[in-house]
């Protein structure tokens, strides 16, 4: 459903991703993996309209999406949950997911919506009338996540959704993500914990200074020797 | 001291009518992280409106509202829509103030100020209402004032229940305080962020042309006058916090007294540069305003 064809991205005409290739499929979770600071978040900003793609295109079921505003991209289904949660910490819960179910189409199936969040949260029902800001970072993480689900995605985009998370809400957070992509919406990752992304992913990416330089199933990448070298330490 | 003691009164009274100018700075404000140098010259703008329309239809400007809120919201719209959003886009700047853009609104404050000096010319005009000849006073007669005085305080205490209201218990208003805090993660909410500036700045000049009807029962309409309503708007929104909205009608009081008070104890000039200083002590010692957040 989503196709990345040579997306080429930066800032301030400093290109840090090359020729970026990447495809996503229906029902799928599809990781990125690799070392901080190699360009997966930039691409993660590219596609989802942040900066403007300095080459390459974004195709999502056949629609281009290159360069549409942050937005727009969302309205077609394409979520992200950013890096840090970027929370409204002064608006409550509840309102962090009305501000994510906010355009007249996401609106309609709001209430059935959040029932099932309070269902998947418990957490966040009881936190409902607290500001956002005054949350635990597990809490925070799945407020983000939340709201990114309020929009109905049909793909959605998690960057770095374990950080700040303790060990044991990592292994809730990973999941999470099953079920979410068990109810029908496919998944775009970035993690810096390789190992259970790797898991998890029916097909990753390992990204190196901007470029893809390895493909294939979570589970055989687990398996490659140079891999377990470079990121699991082993 | 008796003396004194009136002028209490009459400063809130006053206050309450700076404050309620202030208010449309402070949302913009608030919301965009524009400060609006043109404040000034869109009242004037304003006034002028009420003024046309009571000159030749007999409209008081009470009523004129209906009329120029509207018109008022567009032009605010229209200038963040064309004028600003370019300019932010620009400096790509993500929360901070783009610097550009407000070097654009003192331009815009006196390209606006010129064109009324060019088709109304420089003299005073008042309009006699009914409101402004009605007397107000107290049972012993010793303070009174104009029914349209009051009526401005209430405006003020109204427009600012109004514009809490729009912000905190509306969906729109969600949306604009999403805006407000985080306008990255609010657009991957898929909230139209630019439009969302376009309508705050709107509801602040909207703000904007009520307290003008006001004012204009008892003050003058004339091109120069947004000058002195521009820089005390805003160093009230300073003093009661950026983007605060209780913080600008508090600060407008507290304003409106110390300017009345201190021209009864020292001199009207003494009492405007004393409200001047307090305006710097407190940008000193307080940048973030009595009631502002951090």
């Amino acid at each position: 459903m989503l196709k990345v064809n040579n997306l080429c991205a930066g800032y301030e005409g400093l290109e840090i991703d090359h020729n970026i290739s990447i495809e996503v499929g229906e029902k799928q979770i599809v990781a990125i993996v690799g070392a901080n600071g190699v360009g997966k978040s930039t691409l993660l900003k590219a596609i989802t309209g942040q900066i403007k793609l300095m080459g390459g295109n974004v195709e999502f079921n056949g629609e281009d999406l290159s360069n549409l505003p942050s937005h727009k991209v969302m309205r077609k289904g394409v979520v992200l949950v950013p890096e840090g949660r970027q929370l409204f910490p002064m608006l409550t819960v509840d309102e962090n997911l009305n501000v994510g179910s906010s355009t007249k189409e996401n609106r309609k199936n709001r209430r059935e919506n959040k029932e099932k969040i309070y269902e998947m949260f418990p957490v966040l029902k009881e936190r409902s009338k607290q500001k956002a800001g005054t949350l635990s970072g597990g809490e925070q993480q799945m407020v983000a996540t939340s709201r990114a689900l309020m929009g109905n995605p049909k793909l959605l985009i998690m960057d770095e959704p374990s950080w700040g998370l303790a060990p044991i809400l990592v292994t809730e957070m990973f999941e999470a993500i099953k079920d979410i992509r068990d109810n029908g919406t496919s998944i775009l990752i970035v993690e810096q914990n390789v190992q259970k992304t790797l898991e998890i992913a029916d097909k990753a990416y390992v990204i190196e200074q901007g470029t893809v330089v390895m493909e294939g199933k979570g589970s055989e990448l687990l398996l490659d020797e140079d891999l377990k070298k470079a990121y699991l330490g082993m | 001291m008796e003396n004194t003691l009136l002028a209490i009164p009459q400063g809130i009274i006053l206050g309450g009518a700076y404050g309620a100018i202030a208010l449309g700075l402070s949302v913009i404000f608030g919301v965009t992280r524009v400060i609006n140098f043109a404040q000034g010259s869109m009242l004037m703008a304003s006034c002028f409106l009420y003024y046309v329309l009571y000159e030749n239809y007999g409209i008081d400007p009470y009523i004129g509202i209906i009329a120029v809120a509207p018109i008022m919201f567009l032009f605010g719209y229209a200038v963040q829509k064309f004028l600003v959003k370019p300019l932010i886009i620009r400096e790509r700047a993500s929360v901070i103030e783009p610097t550009s853009v407000m070097m654009m609104t003192i331009g815009f404050d006196f390209a606006l100020m010129y064109l009324f000096m060019m088709i109304f010319g420089a003299s005073y005009r008042t309009i006699k209402t009914t409101a402004s000849g009605i007397v107000v006073k107290t049972a012993d007669g010793m303070f009174t004032t104009t029914l349209s005085r009051i009526i401005a305080l209430i405006a003020g205490l109204v427009l600012a229940f109004a514009l809490w209201f729009i912000f905190n218990k509306t969906e729109l208003g969600t949306k604009i305080r999403a805006v407000a805090q985080n306008r990255t993660a609010a657009g991957l909410c898929g909230v139209d962020v630019f439009k969302s500036y376009s309508i705050a700045f709107g509801l602040g000049v909207a703000a904007l042309a009520v307290s003008g009807a006001c004012l204009l029962q008892f003050l003058y309409a004339q091109p120069n006058m947004g000058t002195m309503f521009g820089v005390k708007s805003f160093m009230i929104v300073v003093l009661g916090g950026l983007g605060s909205i209780p913080g600008a009608l508090i600060g407008g009081v507290i304003f409106g007294v110390v300017e009345t008070v201190g021209a009864q104890l020292i001199t009207g000039t003494a009492a405007t540069m004393l409200s001047f200083v307090l305006f710097i002590i407190v940008l000193v010692v307080k940048p973030t305003g009595l009631f502002g957040k951090k």
